[in-house]
């Protein structure tokens, strides 16, 4: 017996399964356009310079982005809530040059104490901005405004504007030089936060509620998740990235300086942005923020080569990070139009 | 002509001696009163004189906190102003070293400032779908980075020839030319923003886009208007910062659009838009360059006074938020 | 005229397309046998053609603003000197304005968001009173509205038809759009699908309509 509503409903479901895979085909394909461009870049990139293709080279480039790679991570779940966080290159200076100073001075000697302590920093950084955002119900532009002009002051502050050189450092520069299994530890750690953020947000319950609170924070609540947590999770966890990347860049960088990182937060916001983050929450992954992160990796190798100076490199980095995003919104637009004049039909 | 049941409303408004004292202007004028007489105690050198000496300076802060203030009330914000401002100056430098007339100067600084703001302005207004904090962010980064392009890899650039600016650096009196310029346009400013049809669409704007849509009120050609004439100050500024140092390099007006944004934030102007007048932004403008003449003349550490200002920068945001919600809960717990 | 049909036919969207708020693909304007041009909100306001909003919140209203306030919005240039705000003469024409209403509100200076959703509504009748008519078009004003501010609602609309303006309710309740047109457009998916007259309009007749395919 079929009744005539339910043969209704079954032509419906079918429509919907079919849109369904287009539209599936739709949202990924902003990371699908991000990897072609990275393709097309390296294989100009490899024209220009051939050395550009080797393992050591691609290992370098790695090793010296990893900071900016790790970071964006953070950067990555700040911006799905919509939020924002300029403040992390001044608590990355702030934690380095804590270790830095502890190092110098003899006090603290040890490798992984000192990592440990540097993430503790950041924590407690990111603790402050994450309670003053999600409690004190700051915008997050202005505290992060706010802070990134204090912890940047303490660092100074702490070190007496002094660095902490090579030598001071003595056996923790050492960790950025090791290798295990052929693979440079600090590419290790990069991969072992890209592989736990990864599963989290994509598997965890943690993860689906910053892509509630981020796509809609009014829903959310009243679906029962705690927004202020969450924004506060959020926050303590960049801060947690930023001091850990404090620490590795005083390894890397065999020294620690109270300028440390000053005005690189825009690039790790730019991975996030060249690997298809939404500013303004809801969107984007990890894969995403590892393309983009790679693609600006990619492209500050590609500039020097088609001979534009280092000074100008900046610039150009704002000029794409814009070109970027106003071609997301272009884009956006159309496939609107799109949606719309198929829903009349 | 009542309507049909005869009711009418009052349309009296409410004046009290003790909402002006106890509103926020009227506070920040004791703060303002407390400020002066903490400076003169911890530092001997805390003179009239001395202060419209050392003023110049950060009096350049306050063009950017006008039409900063404008934006905020829209409820958006600009942080590219400091990087404007050293674009400006740069380019003022360098039409200055070339040895062309000083009205040229003034004009290329100004018009240097204008664009930057127009650009901006016109990404915001056909784009309306990007956020201005992220906007600004890159245009920071650009304006910046033009102006470091510019100045090659020596980083600064030095006036060969000062005459110009060091006539427009003049006093009358103790009372520098650039001060009066500063009183001139904040009347301007605050004025326009209180008491036109231009001022009142701004707050509308920042209260509730669409409804101020729905009114009618051309809400993209305002934002353009507003985003220009920050350019425009920041012009300004960036001539007058050039007066001051009698150069230009990569860091100049560093932190301006923080310095501008907390003069505002203090003065009572929501964050989040639609609220506060430019008197107490004017208040606390004042506020924050006494205490940093006063700290500056007891040689406190730079930094410390940047760390002072972020800390007042966010308290006074949070603490009235931290306030309305107590308030809340004991009307709410006293109705229990 | 009532404008009538399920959810989502595109009555709001037609209308808003000839008040300037969003730009038609195609289509033109006629106003008393004129043509006229509209881009922009200000456009429509010109010819007198005054939109009450569907989301009297959001689209039609302040709600942080006194009444006063927000009754003067549309029509701050016309009581300006020089672009100088004439706060006197805005205070003394929204307090007229709104008595003639009938708001219930103490003073003009009451936040809009004290108010009830009937009040709510005749504060945004308010403000159209206010500017030049030719055309009103309410955009579902009793949605959400207590019985007694209806009536009230439904005898200004009366009052406004006598005097000779005309009136476009979008209304998606049968016993209003029945009760208070002269002649229904029903619309469906985008499309008008027909026209009935007042004698010859049922509740049958019009969602006939309103699901046509």
């Amino acid at each position: 017996m079929s009744l005539p509503w339910r043969n209704k409903d079954r032509g419906v479901k079918k429509k919907m399964k079919e849109n369904n895979s287009v539209f599936k085909r739709i949202t990924s394909s902003r990371e699908a356009s991000m990897v072609i461009v990275l393709l097309v870049l390296c294989i100009i990139v490899t024209i220009l310079s051939p050395s550009f293709l080797t393992v050591k080279s691609i290992m370098d480039m790695l090793k010296n982005n990893a900071v900016t790679m790790i970071m964006a991570l953070g950067m990555l779940c700040v911006l799905l809530i919509g939020g924002i966080d300029i403040s992390v290159g001044s608590t990355l200076a702030f934690s380095g040059m804590a270790i830095g100073m502890l190092a110098k001075r003899g006090i603290i000697n040890s490798t992984p104490l000192l990592i440990l302590i540097a993430v503790i920093v950041g924590t407690i950084c990111g603790l402050l901005v994450g309670l003053v955002i999600a409690y004190g119900k700051v915008p997050p532009i202005i505290a992060t405004l706010g802070f990134m002009y204090i912890y940047r002051a303490m660092a100074y502050l702490i070190s007496n504007s002094e660095w902490a050189s090579a030598d001071a450092l003595g056996d923790f520069k050492n960790f950025a030089l090791n290798k295990i299994l052929g693979i440079n530890n600090v590419i290790w750690v990069m991969i072992i936060c890209y592989v736990i953020f990864f599963i989290v947000m994509k598997w965890t319950k943690t993860g689906r509620k910053i892509y509630a609170v981020g796509s809609n924070r009014e829903a959310a609540a009243i679906s029962g998740i705690n927004t202020e947590r969450v924004e506060l999770f959020v926050y303590t966890i960049m801060g947690l990235l930023a001091g850990l990347g404090g620490a590795l860049a005083v390894s890397i960088y065999a020294s620690a300086q109270p300028n440390m990182f000053d005005g690189e937060e825009m690039d790790v916001i730019a991975s996030c942005v060249l690997g298809g983050v939404s500013m303004s929450g809801g969107r984007g992954s990890v894969t995403g923020v590892l393309i983009g992160s790679f693609l600006l990796a990619v492209i500050a190798k590609a500039l020097p080569l088609v001979g534009i100076s280092s000074i100008a490199q900046n610039t150009v980095q704002g000029v794409i990070i814009l070109i970027v995003i106003v071609l997301n919104v272009v884009t956006q637009r159309m496939m609107d139009r799109n949606n719309l004049k198929g829903r009349e039909m | 002509m009542a309507g049909k049941s005869g009711r009418t409303i009052s349309n009296v408004p409410e004046k009290s001696w003790r909402k002006t004292l106890l509103s926020w202007e009227g506070i920040l004028v004791i703060v303002f009163i407390a400020v002066c007489i903490f400076c003169m105690t911890i530092s001997p050198y805390f003179t009239v004189a001395n202060v419209f000496r050392e003023m110049p300076k950060y009096l350049t802060e306050i063009f950017l906190m006008l039409p900063m203030a404008y934006i905020l009330i829209l409820g958006e914000i600009d942080i590219s102003v400091g990087s404007t401002v050293c674009l400006a100056a740069t380019m003022a430098c360098m039409a200055s070293n070339a040895q062309t007339p000083f009205v040229v100067t003034i004009i290329v600084s100004l018009l240097v400032g204008t664009l930057c703001g127009l650009v901006n302005g016109l990404i915001l207004t056909n784009f309306t779908e990007l956020p201005p904090m992220i906007v600004t962010l890159s245009t920071q980064i650009i304006y910046r980075g033009i102006a470091e392009i510019a100045l090659g890899s020596g980083g600064s650039v030095v006036l060969s020839d000062t005459a110009g600016f060091k006539a427009i650096g003049q006093k009358l009196g103790i009372i520098p030319y650039i001060f009066f310029l500063v009183v001139i346009l904040a009347v301007i400013f605050t004025v326009i923003l209180a008491k036109t049809t231009f001022g009142r669409s701004v707050y509308a704007i920042g209260s509730n886009r669409l409804a101020a849509y729905y009114a009618g009120i051309p809400v993209q050609k305002y934002r353009l208007i507003i985003y220009t004439i920050t350019g425009l100050m920041a012009g300004l500024a960036g001539l007058f910062m050039v007066s001051v140092t009698y150069g230009a390099n990569t860091t100049t007006g560093d932190g301006f659009e923080m310095d501008a944004i907390a003069m505002a934030v203090f003065g009572g102007i929501s964050s989040t838009g639609g609220k506060g007048s430019l008197i107490g932004g004017i208040i606390s403008g004042f506020v924050i360059i006494f205490l940093r003449i006063g700290l500056g003349q007891i040689n406190m550490n730079s930094q410390l006074i940047l760390l002072i200002i972020g800390v007042l920068l966010i308290l006074a945001v949070m603490l009235p938020n931290i306030m309305s919600r107590i308030q809340a809960k004991r009307k709410t717990a006293s109705v229990k | 005229m009532g404008l009538t049909g399920l959810v989502g036919a595109g009555r709001t969207e037609v209308m808003e397309s000839i008040c300037g708020i969003t730009k038609p693909d195609a289509g033109k304007v006629y106003l008393e046998g004129q043509e006229v041009t509209i881009h922009k909100p200000i456009d429509a306001m010109k010819q007198g053609i005054i939109l009450l909003p569907e989301n009297r919140q959001t689209q039609g209203l302040i709600l942080s603003w006194g009444l006063g306030r927000n009754v003067t919005l549309p029509t701050m240039g016309k009581y300006a000197k020089n672009g100088f705000n004439d706060e006197k003469k805005e205070r003394e024409i929204s307090k007229e304005l709104l008595e003639e209403v009938d708001t219930k509100a103490v003073t003009i200076f009451d936040p809009a968001s004290s108010l009830s959703g009937g009040n709510q509504q005749k504060v945004v009748v308010a403000k159209a009173l206010g500017q030049e008519m030719k055309v009103v078009i309410m955009d579902e004003p009793t949605k959400g509205v207590d019985v007694g501010a209806k009536a009230e609602i439904y005898s200004i609309m009366g009052d406004l038809a006598k005097k000779g303006y005309g009136i476009i309710l979008i209304s998606s309740e049968m016993p209003e759009i029945l009760g208070m047109s002269d002649r229904i457009i029903v619309m469906c998916g985008g499309k008008v699908t027909g026209e009935l007259s007042r004698e010859e309009a049922t509740q049958e007749k019009i969602l006939e309509l309103a699901m046509e395919k």
